[in-house]
């Protein structure tokens, strides 16, 4: 038996009694949602390609998966120094890389509150490495020009993070001809849950979409459009799990949007969580983990600087 | 190549991606601070990282992946191989992670792998993973040996493994361990093959007739030294024996003993009494025959018989000295007596006291290799008559040089047997385990050096196991005796487990002239064994050939009536040199009927047998 003090206990119980009550369970009936989603969009069955098939429709040109990864010393703010890598990855063998460094230590961003302060670097790391995944990506069509870019994570983020480099690359893809497709594995939007509950603001697509669809199946509605953006998204549960993941790509584009769905499809293992093999690789292989930024902070940060600066006392804790 | 992960003074994780590793081979560490360490390969594994092991993890997709393949991803780029690496000698620190791994120069490494000039070593086999060097191996050493594969023979590809003859001064003896089909005998036909090739004076003893070197490979035809005139084989009893009357009490005691199941001590007693110096085999096996005779019909009968009146004088005389025979010798206990002349018997039987061992001799002198073929128990008696004669001849010359004196030139030589638990079984006692003992533990000191083979070096005498400085080790699939191997040699856990799952012809050497275990594949043999005809296979044959004989035979005669059989069966019988009465005949013309050879057609009166349509 853990020792867990009662008051934690009885203020656990009182949580999800509170979660009960804000997510009742005769709500999320599976075949009521279904029926209220037919309503606005419609749910289509995609089939799994052979590899062969694939091929034909790559046109021998090849699939190239993109994403980034960022993760910082343990100190505490501004005492920390994160590490960017981004990976364009094509089936064929090419690799680009692109890496980056950030230290709020070497960022005056003199007289601001501290709170905004903490939100803007939140925000400059999220556009370092959305730019970085841009630069790869971007160098992968000027070089290679595959037949598609697959984004690790959606597109919307990219446009949201950097929405210049965005515009100029995405302009790029389209004139070589590049498709593009984003794969999230978390579903942000809350188009589909405004529309079904609209007087329960707190709930997301993400808590709806749980368990309502059925493996190989894609969800399409006009409601998900993120407007004005110039990108489609769908739903697609791809895996045996209960969480669809979702996918999106450029309006410009869509006539290849069955295609693009059918390809993330396709290349998705059953057992999975319902991201193509080939993002988890390239994932895989572009993750900056602990023992690497410690390993590189101690090889080329200067000991007395390291000390002063970086490493926190908290791992000198010994229990 | 790379160092990773966690170092020691001793061991090193090596990766790669491009290259698989394979076991012993050599490789050089970049650390300049250690001036460059050399190590050997000692655990080889590869692994891919996106299909993953173990129950926590889905297995990704085989559709997946295959998918992926089709559009140009090669799954096989993410396999990860990795090594464990035993630096040759301990680093004073731990090698630094990260350090680039390649492969050395062959003159970087000669120091360690050839220990011996080409021309002086026995070239026995090539040393396992050595094929890297190949390009930069010295002249000198290529193409030194060819090896024998399942699918044939090939040339050399690493680096030979050259045994120093010279080092056996230093660490006399040598023991050849492995089970059955280990390529243990193989082994011990080449480095026979190389003594006989550098003219050393061998005794073998052959109890399994196995060891000629009249049959060339064809293959190896044109590389394959002539032996024509280095070996010499003799058989117990035909052309080698004892010469009784250089036997000394001692000995015959010995010899009698070995002759079956040891002696009673009233037995050797008899031996004592009744042997003389230079006794001839005639002169003592009359005088035990007379001693018998003269207790079985005691000193009783023989007044009896002096009294009876139709006694010849010679006859006369021979009961006097029977009488007097039973004064000296009355007291022995006639089943002793008997129990000597049972024994004696059985060694002249096995014409043991026909010849002298002077071929044996020669054979040595003239730096011959001698093979000595007899029955297992015949050989052991023989072994210890034998080898303690050379033996001490040798002993005597090195003496008498050392005593400043001029003795008489008796040649160092070796000695080899298979089965050498036999001949110094540990715990049980047979008759040459004492000479042997005192070889392994002197011989070096006069030139008299072992090769012992065994199956089961648990069963062999550990005095003497612990005296065998290299060992070769083939495969071993007994537990108790890879204990006993790993006890007596430096393999490590990782080389004994690997022993059951050697190849044949694959061996660890484990020497203390290398100071360290070398894994080596015995070169092919330039000769084999007259024992390689698959005994099916020869069953088989000879059926065939007396089918086809006897066929030969009935054919002429055909249309054959079963009235005539009894004609019949006699031409067979004196053409084909047979036995056979009609029924067996009978019995043959059906099968031959059944297997379509002949036909046969039945009315209701006659059976014709007939030539088929």
């Amino acid at each position: 038996m853990l020792p867990v003090s009662e008051e934690l206990k009885r203020k656990l119980e009182d949580t999800n009694r509170d979660l009960r009550k804000a997510y009742p369970r005769d709500v999320f009936q599976r075949d009521q949602i279904r029926r209220r989603l037919e309503e606005i969009g419609s749910f289509q069955k995609v089939d799994k390609w052979e590899g062969e098939r694939i091929k034909e429709w790559l046109q021998g040109r090849s699939l190239v998966g993109v994403d980034g990864s960022v993760n910082s010393t343990p100190g505490s703010h501004p005492h920390t120094l994160s590490v960017f890598q981004a990976l364009a990855k094509g089936t064929t063998g090419e690799e680009r890389w692109a890496a980056d460094l950030y230290t709020p230590l070497l960022d005056s961003g003199d007289g601001e509150a501290e709170g905004g302060r903490l939100a803007r670097e939140a925000k400059h790391r999220g556009t370092l490495l959305a730019s970085l995944e841009l630069k790869v990506a971007s160098e992968a069509v000027r070089s290679w020009r595959p037949r598609v870019i697959m984004m690790d994570g959606s597109l919307l983020h990219f446009l949201i993070d950097d929405s210049q480099g965005w515009t100029r690359f995405a302009e790029a893809a389209e004139q070589a001809g590049v498709l593009l497709v984003g794969v999230s594995e978390e579903i942000g939007t809350k188009g589909l849950a405004r529309c079904l509950f609209p007087d329960q603001p707190t709930y997301s697509d993400r808590d709806v979409l749980f368990g309502v669809m059925r493996p190989g199946e894609v969800y399409r509605s006009p409601e998900m459009d993120p407007a004005g953006t110039g990108l489609w998204k769908a739903v697609l549960c791809s895996s045996r799990g209960p969480q669809p993941v979702g996918v999106d790509g450029l309006v410009s584009q869509s006539g290849d949007r069955d295609a693009l769905i059918r390809l993330v499809h396709s290349l998705t293992p059953v057992q999975g969580r319902g991201i193509p093999l080939w993002l988890d690789i390239v994932d895989k292989e572009v993750r900056v983990t602990d023992p690497l930024v410690e390993a590189m902070v101690e090889q080329f940060i200067d000991p007395d600087l390291r000390h002063r600066l970086l490493v926190p006392k908290r791992n000198d804790r010994h229990l | 190549m790379q160092v990773v992960g966690v170092t020691t003074q001793q061991e090193v994780y090596i990766a790669s991606k491009e290259r698989k590793f394979r076991m012993n081979e050599i490789l050089v560490i970049e650390d300049e601070a250690l001036d460059c360490p050399k190590g050997e390969v000692v655990e080889t594994m590869s692994y891919n990282r996106l299909i993953p092991m173990g129950l926590d993890r889905s297995v990704v997709d085989t559709q997946v992946i295959q998918s992926l393949e089709q559009i140009g991803y090669d799954i096989g780029s993410d396999e990860v191989n990795l090594a464990k690496l035993r630096l040759f000698s301990e680093a004073p620190y731990p090698v630094r992670t990260g350090c680039g791994v390649r492969f050395p120069r062959f003159d970087e490494v000669r120091r360690l792998l050839v220990k011996a000039s080409p021309g002086e070593g026995m070239a026995l086999g090539e040393i396992r993973g050595t094929e890297p060097l190949a390009e930069t191996l010295d002249p000198d050493l290529k193409d030194r040996v060819h090896l024998l594969e399942p699918e044939g023979i090939r040339r050399q590809r690493g680096v030979p493994f050259l045994f120093d003859i010279q080092s056996m001064q230093q660490y006399p003896h040598i023991g050849i361990f492995g089970g059955s089909g280990s390529g243990k005998s193989f082994g011990l036909r080449v480095i026979l093959e190389e003594l006989m090739n550098l003219s050393i004076p061998t005794l073998v003893f052959d109890p399994h007739f196995e060891m000629s070197f009249h049959e060339v490979v064809p293959e190896l035809k044109e590389s394959a030294p002539p032996f024509d005139h280095r070996w010499t084989a003799v058989q117990v009893g035909q052309e080698v024996g004892i010469n009784f009357s250089h036997l000394s009490t001692r000995e015959l005691i010995g010899l009698i003993g070995a002759s079956g199941g040891g002696l009673s001590e009233p037995m050797t007693n008899v031996i004592q009494s009744l042997h003389r110096r230079r006794d001839t085999f005639t002169t003592f096996s009359d005088r035990l025959n007379n001693v018998a005779q003269a207790i079985e019909e005691g000193m009783q009968g023989l007044k009896k018989r002096l009294r009876e009146e139709d006694l010849t004088p010679t006859e006369a005389e021979r009961t006097k000295d029977l009488m007097e025979l039973h004064q000296q010798f009355g007291s022995l206990p006639l089943a002793s007596v008997k129990g000597v002349q049972w024994r004696l018997n059985r060694l002249e039987k096995a014409g043991l006291f026909q010849q002298d061992i002077r071929r044996i001799e020669e054979g040595l002198e003239q730096g011959r290799l001698v093979v000595i073929q007899g029955d297992s128990w015949l050989l052991q008696v023989f072994s210890t008559y034998v080898i303690t004669s050379v033996y001490r001849k040798r002993r005597e010359y090195r003496d008498a040089v050392m005593n400043g004196e001029e003795g008489v030139f008796f040649p160092p030589f070796v000695i080899v047997t298979d089965e050498a638990h036999n001949f110094a079984p540990k715990g049980t006692d047979s008759p040459p385990k004492r000479i042997l003992k005192e070889v392994a533990q002197e011989g070096r000191k006069y030139g008299a050096f072992l090769m012992l083979a065994t199956q089961r070096p648990t069963l062999l005498d550990e005095t003497i196991t612990a005296q065998l400085n290299t060992k070769f080790v083939f495969r071993t699939v007994r537990g108790t005796d890879i204990a006993t191997l790993r006890e007596e040699t430096d393999l490590t856990q990782e080389e004994g487990k690997r022993l059951p799952y050697l190849s044949s012809g694959d061996t660890f050497v484990s020497s203390a002239v290398y100071g360290r275990t070398v894994f080596v594949r015995i070169r092919a043999a330039f000769t084999h064994s007259p024992h390689v005809t698959n005994p099916f296979d020869e069953l088989w044959s000879a059926k065939e050939n007396q089918d086809d004989r006897v066929i030969q035979t009935v054919r002429d005669q055909l249309p054959l009536f079963d009235t005539d059989l009894m004609e019949v069966v006699g031409r067979v019988n004196r053409e084909c040199g047979l036995h056979w009465d009609v029924n067996r005949l009978k019995q043959e013309l059906e099968r031959f009927v059944a297997e379509g050879k002949i036909a046969k057609k039945e009315s209701p009166f006659v059976t014709r047998y007939d030539v088929t349509d």
